[in-house]
């Protein structure tokens, strides 16, 4: 099978990129996306692109296998000292509704400014049907949320999410994605990301839902 | 020998004391954010 985007993120990157594939115009873009897409132009209107951190660096076209034109990016960033750090909370609502707050702070040592934080969810292999395995496909988000962050604190950010059948059906799949970035969006810079995975949640237990458990010893 | 013991001991605590200075200007570590703008085919 072939993948439109190599599996390099959980292979080389596992816990280092917080991957979205916005899709445009096919049947799978997303309001959200298209306000990515737009905030972007111009300066980009390409279909392969791949932007890193909200801008920073930019490749336009397939990176090749081994992705060595995405990973060279990746690889700079990673070297990129930051002053930011974010957690993702996730609140069980009900059986579709999810609260997700971003818990962003900055070290004590940080450079005070403001910021737009955004948070963002994924479904993994989806769309079906198709030739290529379609990897991280954004569904839809929040933000940016401007905040203004000082050294040693923190500040908090919720987003309510309401996931469909795509999402439920596919809940090992889904992950939650938060960040921070220059307070516009468009070309900037992201100083932090984060990801949740859904699929801690897949028994229920975190969330309280035990309908699924038979018994529950202690 | 008891001395140099304790030199080494000290020397080791004043190594820690450094480390620990140090792991506080270390900066956080960092997930990179990559948009992957596409469609299907």
């Amino acid at each position: 099978m072939r993948y439109v985007v190599t599996p390099f993120v959980d292979d080389t990157y596992p816990d280092d990129v917080a991957f979205l594939a916005i899709h445009l115009s096919d049947g799978y873009q997303s309001a959200f996306g298209n306000a990515r897409r737009t905030a972007y132009y111009p300066g980009t209107m390409y279909i392969p692109d791949a932007l890193v951190d909200a801008g920073i660096l930019h490749y336009v076209g397939y990176p090749g296998n081994p992705p060595a034109q995405w990973t060279s990016m990746v690889d700079t960033r990673l070297a990129v000292p930051t002053d930011v750090t974010i957690e993702i909370l996730p609140q069980r609502l009900n059986e579709t509704q999810w609260v997700f707050t971003a818990d962003v702070c900055m070290e004590p040592t940080g450079t005070p400014r403001s910021m737009g934080i955004n948070l963002a969810w994924t479904v993994d292999d989806y769309p079906t049907g198709y030739a290529y395995i379609y990897r991280k496909t954004l569904r839809g988000g929040y933000g940016p949320e401007i905040v203004d962050l000082i050294p040693g604190e923190c500040v908090q950010v919720d987003a309510t999410f309401t996931f469909s059948s795509v999402e439920l059906d596919r809940w090992t799949g889904v992950e939650i994605v938060a960040w921070a970035q220059t307070p516009a969006s468009g070309w900037g810079e992201a100083y932090q990301a984060a990801t949740l995975s859904m699929n801690v949640f897949e028994d229920g237990f975190e969330s309280g839902d035990l309908s699924g458990w038979s018994s529950v010893q202690p | 020998m008891g001395r140099n013991r304790a030199r080494v001991g000290v020397s080791l605590l004043a190594l820690a004391v450094i480390g620990a200075a140090a792991g506080d200007v270390v900066a956080a570590d960092r997930t990179v954010l990559m948009e992957y703008f596409n469609a299907t085919t």
